[in-house]
């Protein structure tokens, strides 16, 4: 769990202590291919290409790293931001592998005919294999939902074939030969990709084995409105999971650890209690849609907390939440915990959705305003008749005669759907919010 | 920290490693780290100020321009051939043109997945010597016959100027 007392200092020396290490893991083997016995050099194009491909395959290693949900690494950014950073990041070393054999054939375009895998040697051929795996991989990534790939079978593809492109690299990298003239020198890269390779088998096995030692039960599967279900479950002779007001968890409801299929949900129940918590789901997609017809005692295993937005994070004197439909799960928590604290601080909460009936968790809100400095403001699409307050979408004007005198100090939190929280960053930056004091939370994580 | 990882993190990234790439580059190009003494001096010893001696020069420039691949007694590794096979190309019919294009032009066969890259850069004198050098080095004496067999710069002059490509010369290769 998070240290209350951890500062937003102490955060930012982590992250930039995380971000060196990257760095100097990115850059060591180059610096390994300078301790002698080092071949004589060649000319510089072919060095500069040697070297990209060499941050190529380090950064696919950290790749791995990334997705392992280390919270030690994940603690000073937050885990959406760093999933985020694993796609980029994947951008940049598919540009640095690309370059590599580029720039080589350029330099001397008789190098070509290695392209033919009939003409090339092994280490050529393990190049290509590398490559079109890698593009594959890169491919499936970027356009799962276009070719309607499901998540389980795109989530093991994605781990086999990240796999096999370690592994595939590896011997290029071994049979090349130039920089792994020595034993010490092969052994080093040979560990490092068994090690990547372990990292894999660890999260995939040990971690999921040790997950049945944290079983949970579903004790409730309740209808709230707008299609949305809370889903509560229970400690089976564990301690629970501490989570800040807002974060996250990834669940997997099945009898096995070991299975696939995982998705990642907000706590919409208060962090006091740690063993009976709540998630707030909307029926959404394949996974969402099963949630109804989930047993109680149904088993359960959750990896988590994770999650940057929390109201604990952030210091402040009161708060805004801003929540488009089903985005009202984590806000949920951050109003349950902050009665359950009797936290004195105000709210404001701006609450967006199609129609009146369709509003979830409508009455729970209206009860915790007895408890709370809580102020709500409704924005209905589709209002019903007599409707007296908000219609239509949140803008400036809308935000401007709801918002607080002093909202400019207060930390304001989003979560809806992408397009929403995009057009309100905008007009609150426009209205003179600091970007720092803006946090949103985007579902579309995996 | 979240919005340096998530904006700006990444552009710095990207820079860091270009300049990374480029200085290792240079390091490596211009020979900052070297093990190999012999080759150093071969880089930065001009050679100059010493009576002209064409095995001294042959040497100085095998180790300059064809040890890193070859080996430094010729012995070859990995994708790259030893050169005990050199003089009996050199002595077949159509040998010794074909020795001296490949030197010239380069060459790329399905024998070797790592072309010989051209070296046409090299004055004649030096490539006569850097051949003959090979020709009588690493055990190949054996098989060549000094007196009148090596080559001499205009064997060098005479072979430039055709337009070759690293594949042509491979295709008059004597078998």
């Amino acid at each position: 769990m998070m240290d209350k007392k951890e500062t937003s200092l102490r955060r930012d020396i982590t992250g930039f202590f995380w971000i060196t290490i990257f760095l100097a893991i990115v850059v060591s083997p180059v610096c390994i291919m300078l301790v002698m016995p080092t071949p004589s050099g060649r000319e510089f194009w072919l060095e500069f290409s040697v070297a990209l491909g060499f941050f190529g395959l380090m950064q696919l290693v950290v790749q791995f790293i990334l997705i392992a949900r280390f919270k030690s690494v994940t603690r000073p950014y937050g885990i959406d931001v760093i999933l985020q950073f694993h796609r980029r990041l994947a951008l940049v070393a598919m540009s640095v592998i690309l370059l590599h054999p580029i720039i080589i054939m350029i330099n001397n375009p008789s190098r070509l005919k290695m392209l033919n895998p009939l003409e090339g040697n092994w280490a050529s051929r393990f190049a290509i294999i590398t490559v079109v795996l890698f593009l594959v991989l890169a491919a499936t990534s970027r356009f799962r939902e276009k070719i309607k790939l499901k998540y389980e079978y795109w989530r093991m593809s994605h781990l086999v074939l990240s796999v096999l492109v370690i592994v595939f690299s590896q011997l290029h990298v071994s049979l090349a030969g130039l920089y792994t003239n020595t034993f010490w020198k092969q052994s080093i890269f040979v560990t490092m990709a068994t090690a990547t390779v372990g990292l894999v088998l660890y999260l995939r096995f040990i971690k999921s084995a040790w997950q049945r030692s944290n079983q949970w039960r579903v004790t409730e599967v309740r209808q709230e409105r707008g299609d949305s279900w809370t889903l509560a479950l229970e400690a089976e002779n564990h301690s629970g999971i501490s989570f800040l007001p807002g974060q996250f968890a990834w669940l997997k409801l099945a009898s096995s650890p070991f299975t696939l299929e995982e998705h990642p949900f907000s706590f919409s129940s208060g962090s006091m209690s740690t063993a009976c918590i709540e998630f707030g789901i909307k029926e959404l997609g394949d996974f969402t849609g099963e949630i109804k017809n989930i047993q109680p005692g149904t088993r359960a295993y959750l990896d988590g907390p994770h999650g940057a937005f929390n109201i604990d994070r952030y210091p402040a004197v009161g708060f805004v939440f801003i929540a488009g439909g089903i985005g009202i799960a984590p806000i949920m928590s951050f109003l349950r915990s902050m009665s359950e604290r009797k936290d004195p601080r105000p709210v404001v909460l701006f609450y967006a959705d199609r129609t009146w009936d369709g509003l979830a968790f409508r009455e729970d809100i209206e009860e915790l305003k007895e408890n709370l400095d809580l102020k709500v403001v409704y924005v209905l699409q589709e209002p019903p008749e007599n409707w007296q307050g908000e219609r239509g979408m949140i803008d400036k004007e809308l935000l401007e005669n709801h918002l607080p005198e002093e909202f400019i100090h207060r930390n304001i939190f989003i979560c809806g759907p992408d397009p929403m929280m995009n057009v309100i960053q905008e007009l609150l930056l426009e209205l003179g919010v600091e970007k720092v004091s803006i946090h949103l939370e985007r579902f579309s994580l995996a | 920290m979240r919005h340096f990882l998530g904006n700006i993190a990444i552009y710095l990234i990207i820079v860091f490693l270009v300049g990374a790439a480029t200085f290792f580059a240079w390091m490596r190009s211009s020979q900052i780290v070297i093990s190999n003494e012999e080759t150093v001096i071969a880089r930065f010893d001009t050679s100059s100020g010493r009576q002209f001696n064409w095995s001294q020069l042959g040497e100085h420039s095998y180790l300059r321009n064809c040890a890193n691949c070859h080996g430094s007694d010729g012995q070859g590794w990995g994708q790259y051939p030893a050169l005990n096979h050199t003089p009996l190309l050199f002595i077949s019919p159509q040998g010794r043109s074909y020795i001296i294009d490949l030197h010239i032009y380069g060459l790329t066969s399905s024998r070797w997945a790592v072309p010989m890259p051209p070296m046409g850069h090299i004055q004649d004198i030096e490539m006569a010597s850097v051949i003959n050098y090979v020709l009588t080095q690493f055990g190949n004496e054996e098989t060549i016959n000094e007196d009148g067999e090596l080559l001499r710069p205009p064997d060098i002059a005479e072979r430039r100027g055709q337009n070759l490509s690293p594949k042509d010369v491979n295709g008059r290769r004597p078998n």
